[in-house]
C-alpha cells in the first residue's frame, strides 16, 4: 500500500511541475509578410511583442504611437541581436498602438492595438494589508513559541 | 544594441574551464568520503565560515542574478526592493535551524521531521510539495544556464542548459555535501567580489539622471511606488521566500550538517550578506530602456545590461558570477533532493534494511536521475524564470505555518497539518491561475495559517518530542 502511495506521490510531483507545460508562449502562427503579435490587454504594464516574416539577417524596429494613424511616433524599440521578440515594461494605463518596420525595405507590419489597464489600487492595498497582518502574525507567533520553548527546560529531554 | 557581448566560443570556453575546475575540486574533496552520512551531511561538523558562506551562496541563485533584474524590469523599484526581502527567509530560519538541530540530532532530512511529527498522510503531501518545488527550482536553474549563455553570447539555449547541468551533476556526484559546501565557499567569494565590481562599474559608467528621465518619460510605472501589481507582489515574495527556506531540505540538511552552536549565527549572517545583492543585480535592469535594451525575454535583462555597460571584460565577469551562482544552487539542490529520495523514499519506505554502502550508491543514482529528469524538463523553454518559480510559491508557502507551529507547539495534530498544506496549496494555485503569480504564495500561506490555528485549537494531543530522536538501523 505504501509503495503504491509513493508511486502516486512521484507521479503527482512530476505532474505538478508539468502543469506549466500548458505554456505561456506565443502561438507560432507563421503568416506571409511582416506581422506583429502581442497580447490585446495587460494588467501589469509589461508584455512581449513578436515579429514574424523577417529574414534572420534582416533587422526591424517597433514603433509606438498613441493613435492608430501613427501621426507621431512616440518611441521606437529594437530587439536584441537576432531575436524576433522583445519585452517592454512600465506602461501606464492607456491604449497603445505598435507596428514593426523593416529596416531595409521600410515595409510596415499590421498595427497591433494594446490596452494597459492596471489593477485597481484598492485591490492592491487590500492584499498588501492582508500580507502585512499575516507576516506580523507569523513574527509574533515565532517570538512567543521560541521564548516559551527556551523557558521550558524539560523539552526535549535528549537536547 | 545589435551585437552580443561575448563570442559564443568564448562563453563556451569559460563554461568548459570552470566546469573542469569544479568537477576536479568536487572529485578531490569527495575522494575521502566513505560513508553515506559523510556524503549526505558532511559529517555534521561544518564550522561558521563555511556555514555562512554556503547559506549565502546557495540563496544567491538564478533567483538573485536573473529573476531580481527580471522583476525589477517588470515591477520597477518595488521589484528590486521587494526581492531583497527574501533575505527574511534566511534570517527567520536562524532560530528554526537551532531548534531543528536540538530536536533532531540524528535527523537527515526535512521529510524525517514531517514523517515523525505529523505522520504518513502529511508526509505524502509534504513530499509532493518538496518535489514540485525541487523540480521547479532545478528546471529554473537549468533554464537560467541556457538563458545566460544565450543572452551574453547568442549560443543556442539548449547547448548552454545541457552544459551547465552536466557539470553540476558530475561534481555533486563525486563530492556529496562536503564538496557542495566547499565549492559554495569559493563561489560565495566570487559572487560577492563580482557583484561589488559590477555595481561600482555601473555607477561610474551610467548616469543616474538620464536613467531616471527615460523611465519617467517612457516607463513611468517602474518608478511608481503605488504600482498595483508590484504592491501585490511584495508580501507574496516574502512568503514565497519563507516557504522555500522553511520547508526545503536544502536548508534543513545544512542546519543538520552545521555544528550545534553554529546554525543560528550562520543563517543570520548569510541572510544579512544576501540582503543587498538583489538591490545591485536588480538595479541594472532599470538602465535597460536608457540603453535601448529590450530583451526577448525579461529574464535576460540582467546579464544583457551588465554586459552592454561593462563591455566584453564586464560580460566575462557577469558570466562567471552568474555561472558560480547557478552552480552553488544547483549542486545544493541536487544533493538535498537526492537525500530526500534516498532517505525518505528508498530507505524509509522501500528498503528499510539497506546498509550504508547501498544508501551511498542509491544517493548517487538519485543525483544522476534528477539531473536527467531536469534536463528533459528544461528542453522546452516553457515559461519565464519568474513565472516558473512563483508557480511553486503556492506549494511551498502552505508549509510555513505547519512547520513553525509543529516545531514548537506539541498540540498540533498531523491531520490539521496535512489539511493546511493541501488546502493552502490548492487555494494558492487557484490564485495563481485566476489572479496572477503575485498572489499565489500569499493566498497559500493565509489559508494554511487559518487551518493551522484551527488545528491547534481543536487538537488534543501532547506530542512527545523524544519521538523525533530516531535511532539509525543501518548496518
Amino acid at each position: 500500500m505504501q509503495k503504491l502511495l509513493i508511486g502516486i506521490l512521484v507521479v503527482m510531483s512530476t505532474l505538478g511541475s508539468g502543469l506549466l507545460l500548458s505554456g505561456t508562449a506565443f502561438a507560432d502562427t507563421a503568416q506571409p509578410g511582416l506581422t506583429l503579435q502581442g497580447p490585446d490587454k495587460v494588467r501589469e504594464g509589461y508584455f512581449q511583442l513578436r515579429v514574424d516574416g523577417v529574414a534572420e539577417e534582416d533587422s526591424f524596429v517597433i514603433e509606438l504611437a498613441s493613435s492608430e494613424q501613427f501621426a507621431t511616433v512616440e518611441n521606437t524599440f529594437s530587439p536584441l541581436g537576432a531575436f524576433r521578440q522583445l519585452s517592454l515594461s512600465g506602461f501606464d494605463d492607456g491604449r497603445y498602438y505598435f507596428r514593426a518596420v523593416h529596416s531595409g525595405t521600410g515595409e510596415y507590419s499590421n498595427i497591433h492595438q494594446l490596452d494597459v489597464v492596471h489593477y485597481p489600487l484598492w485591490q492592491a492595498l487590500s492584499l498588501f494589508t492582508l500580507g502585512a497582518l499575516l507576516f506580523i502574525s507569523l513574527l509574533v507567533t515565532m517570538l512567543i513559541l521560541t521564548r516559551r520553548s527556551a523557558r521550558n527546560h524539560k523539552e526535549p529531554s535528549h537536547g | 544594441m545589435d551585437e552580443f557581448a561575448l563570442d559564443a566560443r568564448v562563453g563556451f570556453a569559460i563554461i568548459v574551464v570552470f566546469g573542469l575546475a569544479w568537477i576536479t575540486f568536487g572529485w578531490f574533496l569527495g575522494r575521502k568520503t566513505t560513508t553515506h552520512e559523510e556524503f549526505a551531511l558532511a559529517g555534521r561538523n561544518v564550522g561558521f565560515a563555511f556555514a555562512s558562506a554556503t547559506a549565502m551562496a546557495t540563496w544567491v541563485t538564478s533567483n538573485t542574478t536573473l529573476v531580481a533584474p527580471e522583476l525589477t524590469f517588470q515591477f520597477g523599484l518595488w521589484g528590486m526592493v521587494g526581492y531583497s526581502f527574501a533575505a527574511l527567509g534566511l534570517i527567520l530560519f536562524a532560530p528554526i535551524s537551532a531548534r531543528i538541530k536540538t530536536l533532531l540530532p540524528n535527523g537527515y532530512t526535512s521529510g524525517d521531521f514531517i514523517r515523525l511529527r505529523f505522520g504518513f498522510t502529511a508526509w505524502c503531501l509534504f513530499m509532493v510539495i518538496s518535489f514540485v518545488y525541487a523540480l521547479g527550482w532545478l528546471v529554473s536553474l537549468g533554464m537560467a544556464g541556457g538563458i545566460l549563455l544565450q543572452a551574453l553570447s547568442g549560443l543556442d539555449y539548449h547547448i548552454g542548459m545541457s552544459a551547465i547541468l552536466f557539470i553540476c551533476v558530475l561534481y555533486t556526484l563525486f563530492g556529496g555535501l562536503r564538496a557542495v559546501i566547499a565549492t559554495d565557499f569559493i563561489q560565495a567569494l566570487i559572487i560577492i567580489t563580482g557583484v561589488v565590481l559590477v555595481a561600482v562599474l555601473l555607477l561610474t559608467n551610467v548616469g543616474m539622471p538620464e536613467i531616471h528621465q527615460n523611465l519617467a518619460d517612457h516607463h513611468p510605472r517602474l518608478l511608481d511606488l503605488l504600482f498595483p501589481a508590484a504592491i501585490m507582489f511584495l508580501f507574496n515574495n516574502i512568503f514565497f521566500g519563507l516557504g522555500e527556506i522553511f520547508h526545503s531540505n536544502v536548508w534543513w540538511s545544512r542546519a543538520l550538517a552545521f555544528k550545534q552552536k553554529v546554525a543560528f549565527r550562520a543563517f543570520l549572517t548569510g541572510g544579512l550578506l544576501w540582503l543587498p545583492i538583489p538591490i545591485v543585480t536588480g538595479f541594472v535592469a532599470l538602465a535597460a530602456p536608457q540603453l535601448g535594451i529590450f530583451p526577448a525575454s525579461p529574464d535576460m535583462v540582467g546579464p544583457t545590461v551588465a554586459a552592454a555597460v561593462l563591455g566584453t571584460a564586464g560580460a566575462v565577469v557577469v558570466f562567471i558570477v552568474v555561472f558560480s551562482a547557478l552552480a552553488s544552487s544547483l549542486d545544493s539542490l541536487l544533493a538535498a533532493t537526492s537525500d530526500l529520495l534516498t532517505r525518505d523514499i528508498y530507505h524509509k519506505h522501500l528498503n528499510r534494511k539497506a546498509n550504508d554502502k547501498t544508501l551511498f550508491r542509491a544517493n548517487r543514482i538519485a543525483i544522476a536521475g534528477l539531473g536527467v529528469a531536469t534536463w528533459i524538463l528544461c528542453l522546452p523553454q516553457i515559461t519565464t524564470l519568474a513565472a516558473l518559480l512563483n508557480f511553486t510559491g503556492a506549494f511551498v508557502a502552505s508549509t510555513i505555518w505547519p512547520i513553525v507551529v509543529g516545531l514548537y507547539q506539541p498540540r498540533l495534530e498531523g491531520k490539521y497539518a496535512a489539511g493546511a498544506m493541501a488546502a493552502g496549496t490548492l487555494c494558492g494555485l487557484a490564485g495563481y491561475f485566476l489572479i496572477g503569480f503575485y498572489v499565489a504564495a500569499l493566498i497559500a500561506c493565509l489559508v494554511s495559517a487559518v487551518i493551522t490555528a484551527v488545528g491547534v485549537y481543536m487538537s488534543k494531543q501532547h506530542f512527545d518530542w523524544d519521538l523525533l530522536n530516531e535511532k539509525e538501523h543501518t548496518e
